[in-house]
């Protein structure tokens, strides 16, 4: 009896598995956004590439943690380099932390020194929501069909303290070295930390 | 410049070093606390106070914000508090840390939920002494949809064991002394820092000002979780979304949430819906969706009411069929939750079928 229900536990447990974390592994969402400089991006106009979207807010202290210690800038240019297109995101509503125009998000990307592809304002949170981003700063890595392949936090030390981005552990790079050479992400998910990204509140 | 970015680096070494140190459970050593103190304080020189607001001044443009603090916090005052006045003690010395924040805004529990951080201390004991780690009085869950975090609000106090580790020797007097960091949001978030001392013995009329600390410990050890009751059960079975916890105390309990200690196990913000059993409470939670493994067990704080808290550490096991366990009593039937047969619970909240658990995000 005690036999039967082990392994019929074992079967059930497989199949639980086999459900979680559904998201990695399917589709990115499609979606279409303008950047600070009026041009639109369409998710699809980037099949054949990498593409990394990374939550941004510029008043969080867990983004200031890697804005202040050069982290975020050294990731978008190591690997937009590399040819991956990288997205930076704000999806913060207006009169919420976090919302910029465009003139005020382009002169923070020229005082920090940032090297993101393009910034997409996403005001409405339709980004946001599709993705399901929590938090900033939120990292997901769509690799060239349209696939995602990460879905969590952008290291694991899920701290404001600048002095923790030396010895952490790089989600985001380590995602993108294993499948550039073909290879299964071997952490596709983590949990997000941060600041809650400030979404418009839901209309329906 | 190149001064301001040698200093800089000379901190920032001299912090990581002091930071390891302290991951490593040793003792701080700083040389002089006032590197990073925002008051005079006792056993610093005015000179080292002097060379340490001028590092703070040279160091503060390269660091930002989240390192060295560049203005006093604003939103939580910290202190730190006593159950003893004097230096008479032999074993542990019952230390809290108290945090009053304003109204409106919230810091975060050992596990902040979706967002946030949980504060941090650094301490700098006399030798013979060592802090133990800090406790956690069971949290609230602030809900903000679809996100939920786990917080203080108002007043709390960290209580902490400090240590007589060496020799008992006389005192005449101790400084206990605290750099205390913590991340304050309530529409925004800020990270604040602060140092805080204690230094024993207090003034001989002091009763008052102690009665205030003890009463602050008490009511922050009264919400610790307690171990976990012996003749108690706790089950988490596996649903199709998420995880069934049952918890078994020989009464009927009204009111159940579960706070994880594991960061990204459940859904943070999705609601706990609570079924009222007869001789305990059942909660349906749905899982994180940034699991990509099965956890083994379900770890955390079980709070049934008000100084209510208690410690679980379930193991998580696959539903078991109708008649193959324990008695019906003892355990919740997976497949009645699933909606066919609540006539025997009462309801807490809303009863939801999983299918009608709100889903937290659109899919893609």
């Amino acid at each position: 009896m005690k036999k039967v229900g082990a392994m019929a536990a074992a079967l059930l447990v497989s199949v639980a598995v086999a459900s979680l974390g559904a998201r990695v592994g399917q589709p990115g969402a499609p979606f279409t956004a303008s950047d600070t400089k009026g041009r639109q991006h369409k998710l699809s106009d980037y099949q054949g590439k990498f593409v990394v979207l990374e939550w941004h807010n510029q008043g969080c202290p867990f983004v200031a943690k890697h804005y202040n210690s050069g982290n975020m800038q050294r990731l978008q240019r190591e690997w937009t380099a590399k040819g991956v297109v990288w997205f930076t995101v704000i999806s913060s509503a207006p009169g919420k932390q976090g919302y910029v125009t465009a003139a005020q998000e382009d002169a923070y990307v020229s005082e920090k020194k940032a090297n993101p592809s393009a910034v997409l304002l996403d005001p409405a949170g339709d980004v946001g929501r599709a993705y399901g981003a929590r938090t900033t700063p939120h990292m997901f890595v769509i690799d060239p069909k349209g696939v995602l392949v990460y879905n969590g936090a952008i290291d694991d030390k899920p701290t404001t303290d600048t002095a923790d981005v030396a010895g952490a552990l790089d989600y985001v790079s380590t995602a993108l070295r294993e499948a550039m050479l073909g290879k299964a992400v071997t952490t596709p998910a983590t949990q997000p930390y941060g600041c809650s990204v400030k979404y418009a509140e839901a209309t329906h | 410049m190149q001064l301001t970015a040698r200093v800089s680096a000379a901190v920032y070494t001299r912090w990581r070093g002091v930071r390891d140190e302290w991951r490593a459970g040793g003792r701080m050593t700083w040389p002089c606390r006032g590197h990073f103190a925002l008051s005079s304080r006792r056993g610093c020189s005015a000179s080292s106070r002097i060379a340490g607001w001028l590092v703070l001044a040279l160091a503060a443009p390269a660091f930002g914000s989240s390192v060295v603090p560049s203005q006093p916090a604003r939103h939580a005052r910290v202190d730190l508090v006593a159950t003893q006045g004097d230096t008479a003690f032999s074993g542990d010395l019952l230390v809290g840390i108290r945090f009053r924040i304003d109204a409106g805004w919230h810091i975060y529990w050992q596990n902040p939920g979706d967002s946030g951080a949980p504060p941090s201390v650094r301490w700098s004991l006399p030798a013979g002494l060592e802090a133990g780690p800090l406790e956690w009085p069971a949290p609230v869950r602030l809900a903000e949809p679809p996100l939920a975090s786990y917080v203080y609000t108002g007043e709390v106090v960290l209580p902490v064991r400090i240590r007589v580790t060496g020799s008992s020797r006389q005192r005449n007097a101790l400084t206990i002394a605290a750099s205390v960091r913590w991340v304050v949001c309530r529409e925004v978030c800020v990270a604040e820092q602060a140092d805080t001392q204690l230094d024993l013995p207090i003034a001989e009329d002091s009763d008052r000002l102690l009665a205030d600390w003890r009463a602050a410990i008490d009511s922050a050890v009264a919400r610790i979780p307690r171990p976990w009751p012996a003749g108690w059960t706790a089950s988490a079975a596996l649903t199709r979304d998420g995880f069934l916890l049952a918890v078994e105390t020989g009464r009927r309990e009204t009111a159940g949430t579960f706070f994880p200690l594991d960061r990204g196990m459940i859904d943070d913000g999705s609601p706990q819906a609570a079924t009222s059993l007869d001789r305990g409470v059942a909660l349906r939670i749905r899982r994180s969706d940034q699991l990509t493994t099965l956890p083994s067990r379900l770890r955390g704080v079980f709070v049934l009411g008000p100084d209510r808290a208690y410690s679980l550490d379930a193991t998580i096991v696959a539903p078991q069929s109708r008649g193959a366990g324990r008695p019906r009593s003892n355990n919740v039937d997976v497949d009645e939750i699933k909606g066919h047969s609540f006539a025997s619970m009462a309801t807490i909240d809303a009863p939801q079928s999983n299918e009608a658990v709100p889903a937290v995000r659109a899919a893609p």
